[in-house]
């Protein structure tokens, strides 16, 4: 009897078999043949998934943990070996920015690529980039300032560069303590809500609030920029987590109370999402983690939960964690 | 309403027929089934149904609807379908009050996902090439394509 061959299957058998499929045979799912290739992603892409690293008996080890599947998959130490050792700046479009000691550079945990900047001469806070480090226009933005100096520091590089350049400002003796990118700008923030901006285009740094603290805006641990459609949105926590968005017509912080379809991961780079179909639930939540499991803070019900349904894992105080978007698929 | 399945020589046909129920014709075409090779295969047993009642209920099935890559286990299972739902009619018809509705729909699903499941699970732990392997899949890829679409999520391939 003849039978029709398996590269041949209609693309929505595929996209059935492919869904029942655990996360790292999904990928090689994709590269069975050409045919195949034309599955869809079966995980949540709006969803940022979790890097582990952490140290047990076999030595350094690295873990993905996907939200939407419930999965969690170690990644082998020569893969992850850059990880090692190295302090995580930020984590935006799948890569990581690195520091250990003086180097610095770009590290992509899903491809394993490695993309070396020229080493830092400043001390810095607080460092995000534009875009994917493969991209031609990607800069990377590093900036220091502290209660004990009255400078701030600010130093921009783009991959391929031989130099950071590094620009000396005057600054008012307060701790800068997140800087997200958008539109050109790369917005810092500083205790008590203080916030300036550097542009990209003329290398110009201005204050956007005067450099009193808001009374207004106060904040247990430190505060923290996210960027979300061109919006910039500051969230500080007490007992409750407060949202703020940056009005940048009358250059003033004003609360947010609603965050309608969005959800808010923090993290050393921050992100917003949009929780819609699957994710929905997710909509109005403030994500973060507080030792041992993944927590969220409901903007509706004002309150705090532990993650259940998704990143519902313990992860041991001794592990690092960072939120990552998910791979190319 | 009845459904019927015959062969035209080149696939598989349905065919509504109202009020009249014909037993007959019905094991015909599932005895005709039975003694054609090949055609296409593959096809899950949920989507060509929907399809199929998709058609009746746009009303353009009053004649024929063409079942192109059917293939003979899900064109047995839909035969049991029509089947079924030709006795569930015969038996309404015949004792109103008893309502033994069967649920072919559920039966189609569970077929369908039994079968990805299997398949599914046939994958679980194995490489791309074991995948091939299992499958008699031929690899059309490159050496050079295939490291290039491994490179971006080198991660999944250790």
């Amino acid at each position: 009897m003849e039978s029709r061959p398996w590269y041949d299957l209609p693309v929505e058998i595929l996209n059935l078999i492919h869904s029942r499929l655990p996360i790292v045979e999904q990928f090689h799912f994709r590269i069975v043949c050409k045919s195949w290739h034309l599955v869809e992603a079966h995980f949540e892409r709006n969803l940022p998934w979790v890097l582990c690293h952490f140290w047990d008996d076999s030595g350094p080890n690295c873990s993905f943990h996907i939200p939407s599947l419930n999965q969690t998959h170690i990644v082998s130490d020569h893969v992850m070996v850059n990880l090692w050792d190295a302090g995580i700046s930020a984590s935006k479009h799948g890569w990581l920015l690195l520091q250990q000691s003086n180097e610095t550079f770009f590290f992509n945990p899903f491809s394993a690529k490695v993309i070396k900047l020229p080493n830092m001469d400043i001390s810095f806070n607080r460092a995000t980039f534009t875009s994917s480090p493969t991209c031609p226009d990607c800069i990377c933005f590093a900036i220091g300032s502290s209660k004990s100096c009255d400078k701030i520091l600010i130093s921009t590089c783009s991959p391929g560069d031989l130099k950071w350049r590094t620009t000396t400002l005057d600054g008012f003796n307060k701790v800068v303590e997140d800087v997200v990118y958008s539109n050109g700008s790369f917005y810092c923030v500083f205790s008590g809500g203080v916030l300036g901006a550097f542009f990209v285009e003329d290398y110009s740094w201005s204050m956007l609030t005067d450099t009193e603290p808001n009374n207004r805006i106060f904040s247990w641990s430190r505060l923290q920029l996210v960027e979300s459609n061109g919006e910039i949105l500051l969230v500080s926590r007490t007992t409750n987590f407060c949202v703020f968005k940056f009005d940048q017509s009358d250059m003033v912080w004003k609360d947010v109370n609603k965050l309608g379809n969005r959800a808010l991961f923090l993290g050393c780079t921050s992100f917003a999402v949009e929780a819609e179909g699957k994710t929905s639930a997710l909509a109005g939540r403030i994500y973060y983690h507080e030792y041992p499991r993944f927590s969220f803070y409901s903007l509706h019900t004002e309150k705090t939960y532990t993650c259940e349904d998704f990143y519902p894992w313990v992860v041991p105080n001794a592990q690092g964690k960072i939120w990552i978007e998910p791979p190319s698929f | 309403m009845l459904i019927f399945l015959f062969d035209r020589g080149q696939g598989f046909r349905v065919r509504k027929i109202d009020g009249v129920v014909d037993f007959e014709e019905d094991y015909v075409a599932e005895l005709r089934w039975r003694h054609i090779r090949g055609g296409g295969s593959g096809g899950g047993g949920v989507a060509l149904w929907q399809t199929i009642k998709h058609m009746i209920e746009d009303g353009c099935a009053d004649t024929e609807i063409p079942l192109p890559n059917v293939n003979s286990q899900t064109l047995s299972k839909v035969l049991e379908y029509c089947k079924k739902h030709v006795e569930a009619a015969a038996d309404k018809e015949t004792e109103p009050e008893d309502d033994k509705e069967t649920e072919p729909e559920d039966d189609m699903k569970a077929w369908d996902t039994d079968f990805m499941k299997t398949v599914a699970d046939m994958m679980k732990g194995k490489s791309p090439e074991e995948f091939r392997k299992t499958f008699n899949i031929k690899n059309d890829y490159t050496p050079e394509e295939e490291a290039e679409v491994k490179k971006e999520n080198q991660w999944a391939f250790e």
